[in-house]
């Protein structure tokens, strides 16, 4: 419990760091407290399994999911929209996309991830069945599998090693 | 040498940011219907606020040195910020969309129709 409380208060004391852009004493104490209140009440909603927490692994993996998303992810889907934009050439579908997630955290990474990378966007999520709905702005085809290895599986992959 | 580095670095991202900015606006203007102008906006939101804000942190570090960190610090955490959040309005307006009945033209397949949903 207590890794919970401070993970969430030194997150929370980041933020507020950040947004007051001061190291003053007043500051850092008003922080601390409001930060140690914030940890306490939240530390269930923003923590799920604190053994996570404490691995560094899961850190390390975090930092390669940030780096391959921003350096080779991203690039490409803003390039491959870029030249649609002049192009205009369009074959949007929406299509089925399976994933085998489980937690909360992983399913919402991974959904945030595909919607952020221009060319696709999630419409909806049937939790049941464990499928995304995702709008893609260019579908060769419409079968599962394809869309799974040409959507979803990298970032899969990455999620799956931190969350 | 570094600041220099910081500097290029950082103006090269702004001036991108400002070019994916304005692709994006073109793109809004020429697909032909809603859920295709999602990408495009996505194009400006990712592409053009959030690169340009990764600028700025290199920038400020870039010109002013130490005092600057704080500005970068600011920059990189409304980063991260709309990097997160945007997703969940990209979310709520297509889910609403769909919900809506908005015309889906063109579209070849639609599984969310097929399914009933």
């Amino acid at each position: 419990m207590l890794v919970k409380v401070l993970f969430t208060a030194f997150v929370s004391f980041l933020v507020y760091i950040s947004l007051v852009g001061s190291l003053g004493t007043d500051e850092l104490t008003i922080g601390l407290i409001i930060a140690g209140i914030v940890g306490i009440i939240t530390r269930n909603l923003v923590v799920s399994d604190e053994k996570k927490v404490l691995d560094p692994k899961r850190w390390l993996n975090a930092l390669r999911y940030l780096a391959l998303y921003w350096l080779y992810y991203e690039p490409i889907a803003h390039w491959d929209v870029i030249k649609r934009v002049f192009n205009m050439d369009l074959h949007p579908s929406i299509v089925r996309v399976p994933y085998s997630l489980k937690s909360e955290y992983g399913v919402t990474a991974v959904g945030n991830s595909i919607t952020n990378t221009p060319g696709t966007v999630v419409v909806d999520v049937d939790e049941k069945r464990g499928y995304y709905y995702v709008h893609w702005i260019n579908a060769p085809s419409v079968e599962e599998g394809f869309c799974y290895n040409n959507i979803s599986k990298g970032f899969e992959e990455l999620v799956r090693r931190f969350l | 040498m570094v600041t220099e580095i910081f500097l290029v670095i950082g103006t090269f991202l702004v001036v991108l940011g400002g070019a994916l900015s304005i692709i994006g606006a073109i793109g809004l203007l020429r697909f032909p219907s809603y859920f295709v102008r999602i990408h495009a906006a996505t194009v400006s939101v990712i592409g053009g606020s959030v690169v340009p804000l990764i600028g700025v942190a290199f920038l400020s570090y870039g010109i002013h040195g130490q005092d600057g960190i704080v500005t970068s610090l600011g920059a990189l955490g409304t980063a991260a910020f709309i990097f997160l959040t945007a997703p969940v309005s990209s979310h709520a307006i297509a889910r609403s969309a769909a919900r809506m009945r908005i015309p889906r033209e063109p579209l070849e397949h639609d599984h969310l129709e097929e399914d009933g949903r």
